[in-house]
């Protein structure tokens, strides 16, 4: 049932990731990116991570793809030429990102991390209890309380400086 | 049972994609998802990692990769606008200012 799920969620996740960056309109791609991080949301419910699921779900296809395709249609960019097409550089990109893969996948090969089986070291009670909001907010405010706070102090400059830099202009 | 292999490997194909994508495409928002595809690449071996070695650090780490996402998101999209708004294009050919 598990390998069942995985295969579907996992070719789900890279058949829409390949639709995002060949598709030619901008819209389709940022829905194929929401598809692809649904995918990646079921997976970390597959990994016991159920509270990583809920905020990529929200944050990631909710919010920042929200954004995007705000940005999209605001800039309305079918209009404009993107420069799209084959050329050298394109080809030369793909060929990098298939050495790239083969290098990751020769690398996981002989790697002791790729072989660790699932339920082995772990008991079963703390892997349900792993992903759980109550364990990931016990850490989160007490080992990992001052990167918390920065965190916040971040996305106030965040805020801050898209507001300044999209804004109107004065002069 | 599926083991860390599976979802490493997995990751790894996200992360490539997004390396593609961002070599390939000339659209400025188009390169920039792809930028998302590979944190979110990254996202999966964390959380492989934080399930295989039983430790909850990865999951907080994805959290705070989240944020951290989010806040380049809205920067980097409130640049595109802006260039956007002086150039007329997305083409990142086009928008080549601080090319020595």
């Amino acid at each position: 049932m598990e390998q069942v799920l995985f295969y579907i969620f996992a070719s789900v996740a890279v058949i829409s990731a390949l639709m995002t960056i060949t598709r030619k309109n901008a819209i389709y791609s940022a829905l194929f990116l929401v598809l692809a991080f649904f995918a990646l949301a079921a997976l970390y419910v597959l990994l016991n991570a159920q509270f990583i699921a809920a905020v990529q779900v929200i944050v990631y296809a909710g919010a920042i793809m929200v954004l995007f395709l705000f940005v999209i249609m605001l800039l309305d960019t079918r209009k404009t030429d993107t420069g799209e097409g084959v050329s050298t550089q394109s080809v030369m990109g793909w060929i990098c990102g298939l050495i790239l893969a083969m290098q990751a996948g020769f690398f996981l090969w002989g790697s002791k991390l790729a072989s660790v089986p699932a339920a082995e070291q772990v008991s079963q009670e703390t892997v349900k209890s792993l992903g759980s909001t109550e364990v990931i907010a016990y850490f989160l405010f007490s080992k990992y309380l001052y990167p918390f706070e920065i965190i916040s102090a971040l996305l106030l400059i965040a805020i801050v400086g898209a507001v300044v830099i999209a804004g109107k202009r004065r002069a | 049972m599926i083991g860390s292999g599976h979802y490493l490997a997995l990751s790894a194909i996200l992360f490539s994609i997004g390396v593609v994508g961002v070599l390939t495409r000339r659209n400025v928002l188009i390169i920039f998802m792809s930028v998302e595809l590979m944190l979110n690449a990254v996202n999966l071996s964390f959380v492989t990692f934080s399930r295989f070695m039983d430790s909850i650090d990865g999951q907080i780490f994805v959290f705070f990769v989240m944020t951290v996402a989010a806040a380049e998101v809205a920067v980097g999209l409130a640049i595109i606008v802006s260039i956007f708004k002086n150039k007329q294009t997305v083409n990142v050919d086009r928008i080549n200012v601080m090319k020595w």
